[in-house]
């Protein structure tokens, strides 16, 4: 076949459609975790400006960005395991 | 190809469903990405003991996200992968339309139960609603924790039919211990020894169904 008809392409849906779409949906139930209400909280100072900006870039890396709490967390978990070890 | 594992009823196996695919999908030699979309995180909690359990890992890489980001991450991840299975909640959240937003395939569960099938409408209106923003979703139901005996499985059957919205996969699922014997162990019910044969064939089926990948490696238990 010599001719064929214009092909047709699925207009893509736009942001805010796509947005309208998603925040139509409920929030997942808010946590009742009463260790988060009760943790410890215990603030951590940067002398050394260029540790915490390492520990962004790291951060920011990954696939998937971590709350810079998870992550430090994380990092003492890995520490102690690894020193345990 | 990603394939949401969803529905808005909790209970009816969505993360048995998403874990099993994604274990089989990766022994079929698939790249493979299973997000968590579900605040209760089970996917992440059986990926976290098959990684202890196995030394070789859990063969696939698992992340949880929530609300939109499921949207945009999976959009950015998923070229990196050759197969993403996303399991959601039990519920209509931001969490299920995102991940639907993005996806190839919206595979839901059902329970031969009444409370399970009353929640038929709800879903063939999201599919519907889907459509609007990702006209090319492909959603497909199946009878998930079948009955051994009685009609129950048929009478789901026939109402799974009757929604146009949704494509009935005639493959279902029993309700068997195997499942919860293999996740406890945080293993795919393939993986499970001693073996469950009729578990082992019907997700196998229902695997064939989904990707038409007939071999998957002769899978190790830790």
């Amino acid at each position: 076949m010599a001719l064929t008809s214009k092909p047709h392409k699925a207009a893509p849906a736009n942001v805010q459609q796509i947005d309208a779409f998603i925040g139509k949906g409920g929030s997942a139930p808010a946590p009742t975790h009463v260790d988060a209400l009760t943790a410890k909280v215990h603030p951590l100072r940067f002398h050394d400006t260029d540790l915490f900006d390492r520990l962004e870039v790291a951060r920011r890396s990954g696939g998937v960005k971590l709350p810079r709490n998870t992550w430090i967390l994380q990092a003492i978990s890995e520490k102690l395991e690894r020193d345990a070890g | 190809m990603i394939t949401v594992v969803g529905g808005t009823k909790g209970g009816s196996g969505k993360s048995t469903v998403a874990t099993n695919l994604a274990v089989m999908l990766a022994a079929s030699g698939r790249d493979v990405l299973l997000v968590d979309a579900d605040d209760q995180e089970t996917s992440v909690d059986f990926t976290t003991l098959r990684n202890e359990t196995r030394p070789s890992g859990a063969g696939y890489t698992c992340v949880a996200l929530t609300g939109r980001a499921v949207f945009t991450e999976v959009q950015r991840l998923a070229p990196k992968y050759q197969e993403v299975v996303i399991d959601t909640g039990g519920r209509d959240t931001a969490s299920q339309r995102a991940a639907l937003a993005v996806a190839d395939v919206y595979l839901v569960p059902f329970a031969p139960r009444s409370f399970d099938v009353w929640t038929l409408d709800k879903v063939a209106e999201l599919v519907e609603e889907t459509r609007a923003v990702n006209p090319n979703l492909r959603a497909l139901a199946f009878i998930n924790r079948a009955e051994v005996r009685g009609s129950e499985n048929a009478e789901a059957a026939e109402l799974l039919r009757q929604k146009p919205a949704l494509e009935y996969i005639p493959v279902s699922l029993g309700s068997r211990k195997a499942y919860a014997h293999a996740a406890a162990a945080g293993l795919a019910v393939t993986e499970l020894r001693p073996q469950d044969p009729k578990a082992t064939d019907e997700v196998g089926a229902l695997f064939g169904y989904l990707f038409d990948i007939k071999k998957i490696s002769k899978l190790k238990t830790a």
